[in-house]
């Protein structure tokens, strides 16, 4: 049973590891008083990504494309991956509005593809991190009742 | 030097201890994500928030809206604002305000604090975008620093000293000290009371990093309730 909780440790080490870079400073705002503040933030910025993916989308769909709302979805978007530390998406964003200066359709709705990809594995990364917290706490947890 | 009722004295003491024990920030973002983040950063490093969504909340809760309206040169503390600073039980000792937001920018929200009786609160931008003309504009526009998001706990350590500058100012609308027993109470035109600062709550700020500011053991309960020289 320990080494079982010992292995899921190290996963969880490793992986949050190779997310270091990108959610450090999130993970050093968390602490015992606030133990689910990255897990809040991190929903939030989901429902935020999402919902402004949602409206590029629509924007972009238009008979009459307004550039200047597009731009202002993907200056949000940049915004809250940059503070999360989703760097990658901040990236694609940064292409993404110099379409949206150049009124470049195509290059509009080639940078959204990105973004939505680089969005989707982002998302995957952090579910797969609340997973193995999860379930390293469960595995403690039924330690500690033996 | 009044003498006040020990009732009165303790609901007085509770909102006093929240007032003095930590530096207030008024934090303003349209960014949900950005709001919960600074809000995080601030009360990690011991200060007390609250976290607006546009600089027309901003000027709600400084009571200003009324004095637009008015003109008058004072704050507003008057029955219209259900926000005035006395009633939110707090003063205010630090802005920080995005720079780009919908309707009021940053910039619009530090002008028309400049421009007003809390003139004197340092007023701190953020942008996540480097655009040298922009935070020139905004430093000569009265901004005491101007921060790249994302905001950083490091960041927020250059903060410190333009509270502690507030401070030396005796700016009648920061922290208590409530750790001497000798406290002035000083009632001003606004009908606000405030206490003289002193050189020990300047200490006890440059530890605020390493100790929670709050001292339990050197605070006397009984004397406290009592105005006294």
């Amino acid at each position: 049973m320990a080494a079982g909780v010992l292995q899921l440790q190290r996963q969880l080490t490793d992986y949050t590891a190779s997310l270091f870079s990108e959610f450090n400073q999130l993970q050093q705002l968390q602490d015992e008083s606030n133990p689910d503040f990255v897990v809040e933030v991190v929903y939030v910025f989901f429902e935020d990504s999402e919902r402004l993916l949602n409206e590029l989308a629509k924007t972009l769909d238009q008979q009459s494309i307004d550039f200047r709302k597009v731009d202002a979805h993907v200056h949000q978007l940049k915004g809250s991956s940059s503070s999360i530390g989703a760097q990658r998406v901040q990236r694609v964003c940064i292409p993404f509005r110099n379409n949206c200066e150049e009124q470049n359709i195509e290059g509009c709705l080639r940078c959204l593809q990105q973004v939505k990809q680089e969005y989707t594995l982002v998302k995957n990364k952090l579910e797969t991190l609340f997973k193995l917290e999860q379930q390293l706490l469960a595995a403690q947890r039924s330690m500690s009742t033996i | 030097m009044e003498l006040k009722s020990e009732v009165a004295d303790s609901h007085q003491n509770q909102k006093e201890e929240e007032q003095q024990q930590h530096f207030h920030v008024l934090a303003v973002d349209d960014s949900l994500i950005d709001r919960k983040l600074l809000e995080r950063l601030l009360r990690v490093s011991s200060y007390k928030v609250t976290c607006v969504d546009s600089g027309d909340e901003a000027l709600k809760y400084l009571g200003l809206v009324d004095e637009l309206k008015n003109s008058s040169s004072s704050a507003s503390s008057s029955s219209t604002s259900i926000h005035s600073p006395e009633q939110e039980g707090s003063k205010v000792n630090l802005i920080m305000t995005d720079y780009c937001m919908p309707g009021m920018s940053g910039y619009d929200l530090l002008k028309r604090v400049k421009g007003s009786s809390w003139k004197d609160v340092p007023v701190v931008i953020m942008s996540s975008e480097n655009v040298p003309s922009r935070i020139n504009m905004c430093l000569e526009g009265g901004a005491e620093e101007f921060l790249l998001k994302p905001v950083q706990l490091s960041d927020l350590k250059k903060l410190q000293h333009y509270l502690l500058k507030s401070l030396d100012h005796s700016f009648s609308k920061t922290v208590h000290n409530h750790d001497f027993i000798e406290n002035d109470v000083v009632v001003d035109s606004d009908g606000n009371k405030s206490n003289e600062n002193s050189n020990k709550n300047n200490s006890n700020i440059s530890k605020r990093k390493a100790v929670s500011p709050e001292l339990p053991s050197e605070r006397r309960p009984k004397v406290e309730g009592l105005a006294v020289v």
